[in-house]
């Protein structure tokens, strides 16, 4: 069969086919992000002002209360040890 | 007093070239940049890494990092030369299949940053002629990425990956391997037969709909396009489509 008649049917074969949307997204992904202390993984936070580093990927403990990451607006407290705040030590 | 862009630029020169007599601290600013470049490289090609070794690895990273300064402020675009640089390092160029892995690893790299765009609807192609058809050519997702390797690489990534603790023997005459990289909710790894890789990769590529399948056919005459296409539109692996714009006779 030529190749052309094989792709066209293979075109028509999809069209007809009832298939679920795929893998979409509706949106591009994009959250308000909102600053979590006290979970970062080990050299893990975004830049730092806190105290005892001088940027990001440079925290020396993990879960340290001083270092902060960026999450999506809510999802700090739902984080075991988070917080809204740097804790104190 | 001397203007910024003149200072930076002495800075940088300093930094990168040394001085006999330097400012004390700019050994800081340089094991600095280099120790965190080296992270940034270890990141991102952890099975490299554990192939090689940490400390072969950071010799490997100094040299890289020394000829290739970042062009991008957003470092999970770095290293993208890393893999060539690893084919021509005399120390790795007999070790053929290190730069196959880091290709892969980069391959994956892109598909873990890359945007996300929704996937089309089979049915917006229900107005193509079927004369039209094999003109057709195709976006696909921007995380999908293609390689093929005479190494079985995807063997050699999964031993080495971060967490991995135990050895394997793995045979590298056993075969090359035509991958494709994703990603769903994370990055994926699979598989491809010959035939498969070609009629992806090259749709990939903005091949038409007929130079594909006739590459794919090629290979494997019994190459199901069917199935294969609507595979495709059954992953959310494409995103657009386009046709050549028509002749008015």
């Amino acid at each position: 069969m030529k190749t052309s008649l094989l792709i066209a049917s293979a075109v028509a074969a999809c069209v007809a086919l009832p298939l679920s949307a795929g893998k979409s997204f509706a949106d591009d992904p994009e959250f308000k992000a909102e600053k979590c202390y006290g979970v970062n993984a080990l050299g893990k936070n975004d830049c730092a002002s806190s105290a005892g580093n001088s940027c990001a990927g440079e925290a020396e403990r993990a879960s340290d209360p001083l270092a902060w990451i960026y999450v999506p607006v809510g999802t700090c407290q739902k984080i075991a040890g988070g917080s809204l705040d740097p804790k104190k030590g | 007093m001397i203007g910024l862009a003149e200072f930076q630029r002495g800075f940088r020169h300093t930094l990168l070239e040394g001085m006999a007599e330097e400012a004390p601290g700019m050994a800081v600013y340089r094991d600095n940049l280099f120790g965190s470049l080296t992270r940034v490289l270890a990141d991102t090609f952890p099975a490299v890494e554990r192939l090689v070794d940490a400390r072969f690895f950071a010799y490997a990273a100094h040299e890289f990092i020394g000829a290739h300064l970042p062009r991008h402020p957003c470092l999970f675009a770095y290293g993208r030369d890393f893999p060539d640089f690893l084919g021509g390092f005399p120390a790795t160029r007999d070790l053929r299949y290190v730069k196959d892995v880091a290709r892969l690893e980069w391959l994956m790299n892109e598909a873990l940053h890359a945007p996300d765009r929704p996937a089309l609807e089979p049915a917006r192609l229900a107005d193509i002629a079927p004369e039209e058809a094999p003109r057709l050519t195709f976006t696909l997702h921007p995380a999908l990425g293609f390689l093929a390797s005479p190494w079985p690489i995807d063997r050699l990534w999964r031993a080495n990956r971060r967490g991995t603790t135990e050895s394997q023997a793995i045979d590298l005459d056993g075969g090359g391997v035509w991958l494709q990289v994703g990603r769903g909710t994370e990055v994926e790894l699979r598989s491809l037969t010959p035939a498969g890789f070609a009629f992806r990769e090259l749709l990939s590529r903005g091949a038409d709909l007929e130079a594909a399948s006739e590459a794919a056919l090629h290979i494997e005459p019994a190459f199901d396009i069917t199935r294969e296409f609507t595979a495709l539109f059954a992953e959310g692996a494409v995103t657009g489509f386009h046709l050549p714009e028509k002749d008015i006779a």
